[in-house]
């Protein structure tokens, strides 16, 4: 039996870990991931109560609805998914699961970066596409007004930054495996213990990042350092998305591979 | 086989297990007691590879087993003291994880859960405490894994299902595998466990056969006194009573006896055992 990787054991898992959020979550991943339809229904009930005909004005809450949605399922699926590892009961039971290290580690980045983002992504698009299709909905559809953002932000600064959604994913990529590795640490409280720790790490990093710029006066401004090198910005940003999700999952196999309960 | 070479383990500052070494081996049954906080439970995490031993080794046929190998982990189960329900039918929940173990037999889960007069299509969730239990027994004895680490089984269960329990142990364990039952109760179990190990305060106080006990000690039921019993107790009818065996008689161990005789009188049950 291979140590590491064998096919059917992690097919085996995989299926494992589905059936077990499909226990622990599909309810709540549900009702998350169908914000924009249980907005738009409150919205079009007290519209009927108030001014006694349908809204057009939905526009705002649509964007509130996307980003409740977004918010509810990044700060509880990570916690809820995987927080019982660090308990003594289940935890015994997951870590006494006869899978590698990796095999599990694996499975949980791709419950994160792959199956939560397409799960979440084709509801919470196609719930509001679909609703973009009454005709007193009002705004387009979110996935339309997204890209003419981006487009828009594009024409606006001229930079180089090509492939917004692939960063929009990165973005969410980070995030979950942020609170899937406070899940895997935490015993108690452990979506707020991970934001504070979120909130000190990021204040220490632009801190230093604000001195490093204010130290050297060829690069006082943004635009000092876009003017000469214009590629500078777009690696700035692939390794701020990227480094971190490649050192939360770094840190998710190491934390998977020692603990201890 | 196990073997603990000069483990040691400590909560922090806080010393719970030093310097022991000793082998499990194949075909036994151990019985592992001792106080509150002597470190029971820890020592089972640390053969089963939910700890890491902070010193020293345990190598499970030729494994670490904190290195937790799938195949390694195949081949045991950890029953912890408490078992979490789940909101799943019983069989279900042991087909799904007898998966990743090549030697489970979903029959002999049913089998043995018909034996504990256990409900496998009942949901776990809906299970008192002591079904629950043996269900996780019945899963545990499935699995046909060579390394049984049990902690307090019998905790829980009513009169029947500890007989149920003893019968169960006795018929489906492997002849070749090694089981090791950390428990308070031992009157519930002293007719199948057979080496008994007694931890003290970060020390193995006993490591020995019943057979080897019973050479070492006298266990008097009589109705008398003696003056050179270690430990007496009174019992309706008489004393049970434990004494150095100097002239080689032969009686049936009291494993409780043996513990409390071993509790008030460590160095001389040490130096008796040597």
């Amino acid at each position: 039996m291979n140590k590491v990787f064998n096919f059917k054991r992690f097919g085996n898992y995989l299926l494992y870990s589905l059936r077990d959020a499909e226990k622990k979550y599909l309810l709540t991943f549900l009702i998350a991931s169908l914000c924009p339809v249980i907005f738009y229904f409150f919205y079009q009930c007290f519209n009927m109560l108030i001014e006694k005909e349908f809204g057009k004005e939905f526009g705002t809450l649509q964007i509130v609805s996307f980003i409740t949605s977004i918010l509810i399922l990044l700060f509880s699926f990570p916690s809820k998914l995987f927080g019982t590892v660090t308990e003594k009961k289940a935890g015994a039971e997951w870590l006494m699961l006869p899978a590698s290290g990796f095999e599990k580690w694996l499975s949980m980045i791709l419950m994160c970066t792959v199956i939560m983002p397409l799960g979440c992504g084709i509801l919470l698009f196609g719930s509001d596409a679909l609703l973009s299709l009454i005709p007193e909905y009002g705004p387009s559809p979110m996935f339309s007004r997204i890209s003419l953002w981006f487009e828009d932000q594009k024409n606006l600064t001229n930079t180089v930054i090509v492939y917004p959604w692939n960063l929009l994913y990165a973005e969410w990529c980070e995030k979950a495996l942020l609170f899937t590795l406070g899940a895997t640490i935490f015993k108690k409280a452990k979506t707020a213990k991970t934001f504070l720790c979120y909130l000190a790490i990021s204040l220490v990093l632009v801190l230093l990042l604000v001195a490093l710029l204010s130290n050297n006066s060829a690069y006082r401004n943004i635009g000092d350092i876009i003017d000469p090198h214009p590629g500078i910005l777009n690696l700035f940003i692939n390794i701020k998305v990227f480094l971190p999700i490649a050192i939360l999952a770094g840190a998710l196999f190491v934390r998977i591979k020692t603990i201890k309960l | 086989m196990i073997k603990i070479l000069n483990l040691g383990f400590s909560y922090g500052t806080v010393p719970v297990l030093s310097d022991i070494t000793m082998n499990l081996e194949e075909g036994k049954i151990y019985g592992l007691l001792g106080e509150n906080g002597v470190g029971k439970t820890t020592l089972l995490t640390l053969l089963c590879g939910l700890k890491k031993p902070k010193e020293g080794e345990i190598v499970t046929d030729g494994q670490r087993p904190f290195d937790r190998n799938p195949d390694f982990l195949a081949n045991q189960f950890y029953l912890p003291d408490e078992v979490f329900p789940v909101n799943e039918k019983a069989s279900r929940w042991a087909a799904t994880l007898g998966k990743f173990r090549p030697e489970y037999s979903q029959e002999k889960f049913e089998e043995i859960m018909r034996l504990f007069e256990n409900d496998s299509q009942k949901k776990m969730n809906k299970m008192s405490c002591g079904q629950l239990k043996k269900t996780y027994i019945s899963f545990s004895l499935a699995c046909n894994a060579k390394y049984l680490f049990m902690d307090e089984p019998t905790n829980g269960l009513d009169i029947p299902g500890k007989a149920q329990f003893r019968s169960a142990v006795m018929k489906y364990s492997a002849e070749d595998s090694v089981i090791v039952i950390s428990t308070h109760q031992v009157r519930d179990l002293e007719t199948i466990i057979d080496p008994i190990i007694i931890l003290d305060r970060n020390e193995v106080l006993l490591n020995a056969s019943l057979q080897s006990i019973s050479e070492k000690f006298y266990f008097d039921y009589g109705s008398a006194l003696r003056t050179d019993s270690l430990y007496s107790e009174r019992l309706p009818g008489g004393f049970i009573q434990v004494c150095p065996n100097l002239n080689g008689q032969e009686s049936k161990v009291n494993i409780e006896a043996l513990f409390n005789t071993a509790h008030l009188h460590k160095d001389i049950v040490k130096e008796i055992i040597k």
